[in-house]
């Protein structure tokens, strides 16, 4: 038993020199990757920006400027800490002027949990398009809704005169969007999440459009 | 020679780690949804398995036994975590379908497995060897099982869509049930071959 | 006694080149054995019992017919050909026993398609009647060594696999005038969607439990009218197919259980009748539920198996993201079977001791 003592020591020894060149390794990879992780993170979330923003003539969207950049953030319920937060990217053209807004919305009513939606409309609150950056619906059911199928019903759509987007359950009723035939709770998710998000834009408009102005502002100022 | 080469394709069919051995099964199971994910779960798991397994190889002899556990996982999950970190910078795409899979495998029994009952007693040349063949071995498993998956429950080989309009996806397929029963057949067939090579050996 | 105990012992292991001399020994032992299995005696009694279930599923079936038509009789004639046919496959791939005459393979057939909307494209039959035999019941070694009920195994499989067709139900018509392909959805959708999207249920109140009872609403085929399923019903018990406890203790927990939730708060939840009318409740209770291969063997089995069965089925209808939990209920009790036999079976004479130490 007075021998047990050394392997113990040893034991202790090696497995601690084990785990400092591992955590040297993981730190030198981490280091490493930081930057390309970042940019693929940022790259992400430009690329359903740009998908949902108007594209011009040649396919390119019509603005200039890097929306992540002059993101603002709201709280939907301000009285709420732990409230949802909705995102406006700004786009902003070659003139200087504001021509539209990516919002970022999460609605907490789909199928299988939270579906997160980029969702592009013009200065005046008509939608463009609409990209799906999250969700986990039952495949070949909710997912439809993914689909242009579905989602090809809300391009173009405008809400400026302070209607809602009715859905129904098939052509018969009269209605904006027909939801998918075995999945309601999806179709109406989406459709919901849609509503608040452009119906939020539309009564806070004067306030975000400020807000971007100042961010711009501010940024040509450091400049 | 022919104790390399019984050491690298030993993986490939004869004691094939998925089918044969039945090690790995969480992975497989749960990402195996699609061809591409199958390719990429493969491949980040042999990558791991070969590493580890040279490195564990390497210091086999100053791990005193009592600690081998813990110095085998370390060298392991480091390696994961690279594999992890490499993914999330340069392929977001896969990185993002594979999700949580990925840190798990340093959960995956089959490079434990590796670590103990080959690369802690083998040199470090026949480690590697084992490594590449059973990594290999679970990627064709995989491959086998998302091939099969992706094409009736998406109607698609790696993204291509194979059939017409007409065609409906079987979904059942690549939800979670789906990939019991694939594996069950697939199994199966794999066991029926087996015991009539033994039989005709015999 | 040893030989005895011999022939037992190699019975699981029952190659198909058995001769008849040990086939008949196996058979003699059986009731000596005690097992989750049906009890038969005698092999004449298979065709006997499956024939009645046959006869009493015809008022469900007829119902069935009557409001959706021709896509009723489309649908019933080829699940059932194609259960015929995969039974045989199934048989020969596999090396199982079993005769393709004892109506085995037509009982599973027919209560798959009423399990399925009248609305199901020919392919969606095929694939139900292929893994209802081979996946549900000759992977397990063919005719009573299958846990699970098939027909509600494939159900729940295509249900999974593919959720829109299999949720796609015409509205009732009848068959004297035109039935057409207008979907509606079942009661219990309308009430799931409005409890997931509003947290009420007045639309689901509107629905008449009437047409519930009779059948003019829309649903799977056989499902539809609780009069007629209530009939067959009848029928089985009056012919000692099966035993009052499962269907009764079934319905009754969900009619309790629901009721309790009505009278909390009424306006969320809806009332029990409801509950036991306008779901495949009754269709699941009377025909599913007392399959004999996968349900206990005894009284205080039944009554847990029913017990369960209803604390499930009301679990996932209430709160979870299926508007049916019926089949699902009883999918899992079957996995349960084997346990509650094992505790409620009665000790035989010390038996179980013999064969635990042989």
């Amino acid at each position: 038993m007075g021998k047990a003592k050394p392997p113990v020591a040893k034991n202790i020894i090696v497995l601690t020199l084990i785990t400092i060149i591992a955590g040297l390794a993981l730190a030198l990879t981490y280091n490493f990757t930081k930057p390309a992780i970042d940019e693929a993170e940022r790259a992400n979330i430009l690329k359903s920006i740009k998908f949902v923003f108007q594209k011009d003539s040649e396919g390119n969207p019509v603005y200039v400027n890097a929306p992540d950049a002059q993101k603002i953030e709201y709280k939907l319920n301000p009285d709420d800490p732990a409230s949802r937060v909705i995102e406006f990217y700004p786009g902003i053209n070659a003139n200087n002027e504001i021509v539209g807004y990516a919002i970022k919305n999460i609605s907490g009513i789909g199928f299988g949990g939270d579906i997160g939606f980029m969702i592009g409309i013009d200065i005046d609150g008509k939608i463009n398009d609409i990209y799906i950056l999250s969700m986990a619906e039952t495949p070949g059911l909710g997912t439809k809704i993914d689909e242009p199928g579905f989602k090809g019903q809300f391009p173009g759509k405008s809400m400026a005169t302070g209607a809602t987007l009715e859905i129904t359950k098939d052509n018969s009723q009269s209605g904006d969007i027909v939801a998918i035939t075995g999945a309601t709770i999806s179709s109406r998710a989406m459709t919901t999440c849609v509503n608040q998000a452009v119906k939020y834009y539309l009564a806070h408009k004067d306030e975000i459009i400020t807000a971007t102005k100042e961010k711009i502002n501010a940024e040509g100022g450091q400049k | 020679m022919t104790k390399y080469w019984s050491e690298l394709t030993k993986g490939i069919v004869r004691e094939n780690p998925l089918l044969v051995l039945l090690l790995g099964l969480c992975p497989s199971l749960a990402v195996t949804t699609s061809v591409q994910n199958g390719i990429g779960m493969g491949l980040a798991a042999t990558f791991v398995l070969v590493c580890s397994n040279v490195v564990i190889s390497m210091i086999r002899n100053i791990i005193p036994p009592k600690v081998r556990i813990p110095a085998f996982i370390v060298v392991i999950a480091s390696f994961v975590t690279i594999v992890d970190l490499v993914l999330h910078a340069y392929m977001y795409d896969l990185w993002k379908s594979l999700g949580l899979f990925i840190p798990l495998i340093v959960v995956n029994c089959i490079i434990l497995g590796r670590a103990e009952a080959f690369a802690s007693r083998n040199s470090v040349f026949l480690s590697f060897l084992d490594g590449i063949g059973m990594g290999l071995g679970f990627t064709f498993a995989l491959i086998l099982l998302s091939s099969i998956r992706e094409i009736l429950g998406n109607g698609s080989f790696a993204g291509i869509k194979l059939f017409g309009e007409s065609f409906e996806p079987a979904v059942l397929m690549i939800l979670p049930p789906g990939a019991f029963i694939t594996l069950g057949f697939i199994v199966a067939g794999v066991n029926k071959l087996n015991s009539r090579k033994k039989k005709e050996g015999e | 006694m040893p030989e005895e105990k011999k022939q037992v012992s190699t019975k699981p292991a029952a190659a198909p080149e058995k001769t008849q001399e040990t086939e008949e020994k196996a058979i003699a032992l059986k009731p000596l054995r005690f097992s989750a299995a049906p009890h038969l005696r005698d092999a004449d009694n298979v065709p006997k019992i499956m024939w009645d279930v046959v006869i009493a599923t015809l008022p469900a079936v007829l119902a069935g017919v009557y409001f959706f038509g021709f896509y009723a009789v489309k649908v019933l004639l080829i699940t059932t050909i194609s259960a015929l046919f995969f039974d045989w496959a199934g048989m020969k791939l596999l090396g199982n026993r079993g005769s393709l005459f004892d109506g085995s393979a037509v009982v599973t057939g027919v209560l798959l398609a009423m399990n399925l909307p009248s609305s199901a494209p020919w392919w969606l039959c095929v694939v139900g009647g292929a893994i209802a035999m081979i996946l549900g019941k000759q992977c397990y070694g063919g005719l009573g060594n299958n846990l699970f009920n098939p027909a509600l195994v494939s159900r729940v499989a295509l249900l999974i696999a593919w959720p829109s067709a299999m949720t796609t139900f015409y509205k009732a018509g009848n068959i004297f005038s035109q039935v057409t392909a207008v979907s509606e959805p079942t009661p219990m959708g309308v009430m799931k969607v409005e409890m997931m999207s509003n947290g009420t249920v007045i639309a689901a109140k509107g629905i008449s439990i009437w047409d519930m009872f009779v059948g003019n609403i829309g649903g799977s085929l056989g499902e539809v009218s609780g009069l007629a399923l209530v009939i067959g019903g009848v029928y089985l018990l009056l012919r000692k197919r099966i035993t009052w406890h499962i269907p009764v203790i079934y319905v009754g927990t969900v009619f309790l259980m629901t009721g309790i939730f009505y009278l909390i708060n009424p306006d969320k939840y809806i009332n029990p009748v409801f509950h036991v009318v306008g779901g495949g409740l009754l269709l699941g209770a009377i025909f599913m539920a007392t399959d004999m291969v996968t349900t206990p063997v005894t009284k205080s089995g039944m009554i847990i198996f029913g017990i369960g069965c209803g604390v499930i089925a009301v679990i996932i209808r209430l709160f979870g993201s299926y508007p049916e939990g019926v089949s699902f209920s009883i999918l899992f009790m079957n996995a349960l079977t084997p346990l509650i036999d094992k505790v409620t079976i009665p000790k035989p004479f010390g038996a179980i001791k013999e064969v635990a130490n042989g």
